[in-house]
């Protein structure tokens, strides 16, 4: 019996027993995740076959009860989260604090996605985050603890936001509950409405690295160790930008689309155009992944106009998720220096910039035919100069990283690799299964 | 069938991805590759002589479980299947000898074998763009073993620009018409806009090099491994004009573009700028010191000449442009394997380092030598046949504009192919130590130059190669025999002309055999009293400066070119990121601002 609690529960009671095991804590660490991504697993099978899943914790009846809500794509986002934790544990050397805090964070990213309260929604973005601004500064040397500091700050700020526009939405509707406030927004006083929207989506697009609440987003991934800049990538950032996305869905007027894609469109511009001439290699990753969120963000932004936005989002999702985490693994010295690193570092990038057979070319496909079905031009024309830009830079990037350097640590590179071949997965499925049938047969 | 090629080729990249020896990847890749080829052949009583209309599919459609990819070959693409797929044998044969280890060029030149080949048989757009990124994806890993900055970066923001031009006017296609599937967007023709015709064209043309999209190409063909810059310049160009070809004259987008403009201006532009490269092409050639580059600027010339035919679009121009693009598959194939049997024999690419090459590599030399016979159109090679049908074309449409340009173009690239052959294999013999290439080189090289003769005897094979695709694309085709090409002004006899230069040459050899010499030292002959210690060892080279007149003319208005635009538009593109960096302060009191900030500009804009 799959239920999404699990998924919180345990990683949630292994961290707190965690100072009990000392000595075996990255096995047991280790096992606790994989245990959480086979759970994840079923409980996608189980999902996908069974159709959405919700579940009352503590047997109160939703609209008053604390309870989770699991449809396909939240089961997916938790099944990448949980996956890509396990991958990029292996390559964790520390003690058993960063264990907890690793499991915190996991825990945290996890719950966002697939509880179906606000204020559960808030919780889990305070473990989360709390948990990230922690391990960014695990490196301990200046660097780490300023991105660190600066990150909290920012973090805290946002959270006191979403905090706020809590408030309203419950002052309002007495209730916290994601699908009763979805099916009762209308009846909200719309300044009230709009004010608490704005709340939420500052709060929240802190750690979604929009535009311009982004500030702490180079800092931090210049400053955290390789793998924990790795853990940003598929982890908070994805889990929130997720939240953003229900956030559209619950609110779902027409203007707070509109907004959605224009704050979507200027990410994406800032963030390629920053990184264009950025010479610091994770700084450019990092300035890059606030470009991909942009992109993100935009695709979800037509959810309400084109069925093609929630693959788009998804298959960019997965594309950024994996290549992105797997580029910030290898990262860090000078080179590749090896030929692992070299093929992840080019199937990266090419997933990046949209080529098959990685996933990215189904998010680029998915999200140009949603914007030709609604005609905005403008929005194409955007997305054709940021490809450009983008491919120039990872251009320079390979090449920089041809040079002779240090040799290759296998310890990142294997799971770098093995995180790389989830997006080249995830590019040849569709082609397997009728997922892109539905553009052929419309 | 068609499963069967995949499946042969995806597995020969995947085994030869963990083969160091080159030798063996080579006899790998040489076998898969004739795969295709057989294919193609074995489809020529469909396509060969007889019309096959398009839209109607051939029996080999094709579909993995689940997704059906659209997979069916039609004359036009059989056309340039036949040309694509021919370079493939000898160019492995070549690289036998050329890869002493395995350093990625087999495969992923398998990759992109694949890549191509699904973008020949895609008759539908998902296949058709997914192929073509595969192709990108592929060829840019090529590019990246060169390891040279330029080339990578210019080729993968120009793969990525084709791509994304491709796509948007694929959607628009989609969103204009509702079907991804060929032969339904011909039906619906009449709702395809000419934004999509445009942008797509304007994608192909990025892979075709054509100016002023053409600033990647002199990066990647001087840097990137020889064989695989042969079937750049021969193969994958012309896949480029395949697609060309496909949205102008199979959709019909030349039709939908007269209807829109209510003229020919559209096509009449694509000929202008075919007509441009092929000059500026022509003049960058022949002031280039670099072999490599002197090759790739001559390739946008000769593929300008396949983009006039096109933007003409008349029977005649077309089968100038299908005639000249085999031509050049085959020719610009040959020449750049040379200049890698070249110099892997001597290690120089410089002309003014180079001479006397041919002396040591007679044979080396003699293929090249009929590929610059092809090049610049001398009558006894099949490139006169090209280029002349596309000249009478562009004469009896009274283009005043276009057929001077492409007279003028059409000598620069003898002047220029006089460098290849005094500079690099004739002249002061200074190679010594040098041997003949091994004997796969010159079988590969030798392969190549086979079909250039045979066309040159019988240019009405290519005609008939041709007809069921021009006949299909409702273009017609001008009337022939073997020997013989009629067009509405002249015709023209090659077995009268093969007869006639043999007439005039082998007297001609036979006197120059036989005749009693004097062997006369190479430095006499223009040293004039100089000592020869003067001007130092490179300047004495003939090829050195040796067009330095007309350099002096035109050079100072070449260097605002397109390269020097673009890069122009990096360092501003530079200075915008630059300045767009300034906005991340680092201090934290700055970031929370931005987010009250933010904040105050929703709530605003939300509620009023």
């Amino acid at each position: 019996m799959v239920t999404p609690v699990l998924m919180i529960a345990i990683p949630l009671l292994a961290a707190f027993l965690m100072p009990l095991i000392k000595k075996a804590h990255r096995y047991f660490t280790f096992s606790i995740l994989l245990l959480n991504a086979i759970l994840s697993v079923l409980l996608f099978a189980k999902v996908y076959n069974d159709g959405a899943i919700y579940e009352t914790i503590a047997g109160f009846s939703p609209p008053v009860g604390i309870y989770l809500a699991v449809d396909n794509l939240s089961a997916l986002l938790a099944l990448i989260i949980n996956l890509f934790a396990t991958i990029n544990f292996v390559t964790s050397k520390k003690d058993f604090k960063f264990s907890m805090l690793y499991l915190l964070g996991v825990t945290g990213a996890t719950g966002i996605v697939l509880t179906g309260d606000i204020f559960n929604m808030f919780v889990f973005f305070e473990i989360t985050a709390v948990a990230s601004y922690a391990l960014v500064a695990s490196k301990k040397d200046e660097k780490a603890v300023e991105g660190s500091i600066k990150y909290m700050i920012l973090g805290s700020v946002g959270s006191s936001f979403m905090l706020i526009g809590i408030a309203i939405i419950y002052s309002q509707l007495k209730s916290l509950n994601l699908y009763d406030i979805a099916a009762r927004i209308s009846s909200m006083d719309p300044k009230m409405m709009w004010l608490s929207f704005s709340f939420l989506l500052t709060g929240i697009g802190v750690e979604a690295e929009l535009f311009p609440l982004n500030g702490w987003v180079p800092d931090a991934y210049e400053g955290a160790s390789s793998n924990i800049a790795s853990f940003l990538s598929f982890g908070p950032s994805k889990a929130s930008i997720y939240a953003i996305a229900r956030l559209l869905i619950i609110f779902s007027m027409s203007r707070t689309y509109e907004l959605a894609l224009y704050v979507g469109i200027a990410t994406l511009l800032i963030g390629e155009v920053a990184a264009f001439m950025q010479k610091n290699e994770k700084r450019m990753l990092a300035y890059s992944s606030i470009g991909q969120m942009g992109l993100i963000l935009i695709a979800f932004s037509l959810i309400k106009d084109t069925s093609y936005a929630i693959p788009a989002a998804f298959f960019i999702i997965v594309s950024h998720a994996s290549a992105k985490s797997s580029l910030f693994l290898i990262s860090g010295k000078k080179g590749f220096g090896g030929i692992t690193s070299k093929y992840v570092g080019l199937a990266g990038v090419l997933s990046l910039i949209g080529m098959p057979p990685m996933a990215g070319f189904w998010g680029k496909w998915y999200l140009l035919m949603g914007i030709a079905d609604e005609k905005m031009w403008a929005v194409a024309a955007v997305i054709i100069f940021s490809a450009v830009i983008e491919a120039i830079y990872f251009a320079r990037y390979l090449h920089k990283n041809l040079g002779e350097g240090e040799s290759e640590d296998l310890g990142y590179s294997i799971p770098a690799a093995v995180m790389v071949s989830v997006s080249i997965v995830m590019g040849i499925l569709p082609l397997i299964y009728n997922m892109a049938g539905g553009v052929l047969n419309a | 069938m068609l499963e069967l090629i995949f499946a042969v080729l995806l597995i020969a990249a995947f085994a030869t991805l963990f083969i160091k020896s080159g030798r063996i990847a080579a006899i790998i890749s040489l076998i898969a590759s004739a795969m295709p080829l057989i294919a193609v052949m074995d489809w020529a009583n469909d396509f060969g002589i007889k019309a096959f209309s398009f839209g109607v599919e051939n029996s080999m459609d094709f579909s993995i479980a689940g997704i059906t990819m659209h997979l069916s070959i039609t004359s036009f693409a059989w056309f340039f299947a036949v040309m694509v797929f021919s370079l493939l044998p000898p160019i492995f044969l070549f690289s036998y000898s050329f890869f002493e280890k395995n350093n990625g060029f087999f495969p992923f030149m398998l990759f992109l074998i694949t890549a191509v080949f699904g973008i020949l048989l895609a008759s539908d757009f998902l296949t058709l763009f997914f192929f073509w990124e595969l192709m990108a994806a592929s060829s840019f890993i090529l590019v990246y073993i060169s390891r040279d900055k330029k080339a990578i970066m210019s080729y993968l923001a120009f793969s990525v620009l084709s791509a994304v031009l491709i796509l948007v006017g694929i959607a628009l296609l989609y969103s204009q018409s509702g079907t991804l599937i060929f032969s339904d967007i011909v039906l619906n023709a009449d709702k395809v806009t000419v934004s999509a015709i445009i942008l797509m064209v304007a994608g192909f043309a990025v892979k075709s090099a054509l100016m002023p999209l053409h600033a990647w190409a002199p990066f990647v063909y001087s840097k990137a491994d020889e064989p695989f810059v042969a079937f750049l310049s021969g193969g994958l160009s012309k896949v480029g004009y395949y697609g060309m070809f496909f949205m102008l004259f199979a959709l019909p987008g030349a039709k939908i573009l007269h209807q829109y403009f209510n003229s020919g201006v559209a096509t009449y532009l694509l000929a202008v700028i075919g007509a441009i490269s092929a000059f500026i092409g022509t003049l960058l050639a022949f002031m280039e010191d670099d072999l490599r580059k002197l090759l790739a600027y001559s390739s946008i010339a000769q593929l300008g000449y396949i983009a006039v035919g096109f933007g003409i679009g008349s029977s005649l121009a077309m089968a100038g442009a299908l005639f000249q693009a085999f031509n050049h598959a085959f020719f610009k194939s040959v020449l750049f394997l040379a200049a890698g049997a070249v110099a892997y024999r001597t290690g120089k690419w410089k002309i003014s380092e180079l001479g006397g090459v041919g002396y040591k590599m007679p044979f080396t030399f003699m293929a090249a030598l009929f590929a610059i016979f092809a090049l610049a159109a001398i009558p006894i090679t099949s490139g006169f046949a090209a280029k002349w049908l596309l000249y009478e074309a562009a004469v009896s449409n009274k283009y005043i504009f276009i057929t001077p340009i492409m007279l003028i173009a059409g000598v620069g690239a003898f002047l220029y192919s006089f460098r290849i052959l005094y500079g690099v294999f004739l002249g002061e013999n200074r190679h010594d130590d040098i041997k003949e290439a091994p004997l796969p080189m010159i079988a590969g090289m030798f392969l190549l130059v086979l079909p250039l003769i045979i066309f040159l005897i019988f240019p009405g094979y290519m005609l008939d190669m041709m007809h069921s695709a021009l006949v299909d694309a409702g273009i017609g085709t001008i009337s022939h025999t073997n020997y013989v090409i009629r067009t509405g002004t002249a015709s023209y006899n090659t077995l009268a002309v093969v007869i006639g230069m043999m007439v005039v040459m082998i007297p001609a050899f036979l006197i120059y055999v036989l005749r009693k010499q004097k062997k006369v030292d190479f430095k006499d002959n223009f040293l004039a009293g100089e000592p020869y210690e003067f001007y130092g060892y490179i300047s004495m080279h003939a090829a050195n400066n040796f067009y330095k007149p007309i350099e002096d003319v035109i050079m100072p208005y070449l260097r605002k070119g397109a390269i020097s635009f673009y890069t122009a538009l990096y360092n501003a593109m530079g200075r915008v990121s630059d300045a767009s960096r300034k906005i991340y302060t680092g201090l934290s009191q700055d970031y929370t601002i931005y987010i009250i900030i933010f904040f105050f500009i929703i709530v605003g804009w939300l509620i009023w």
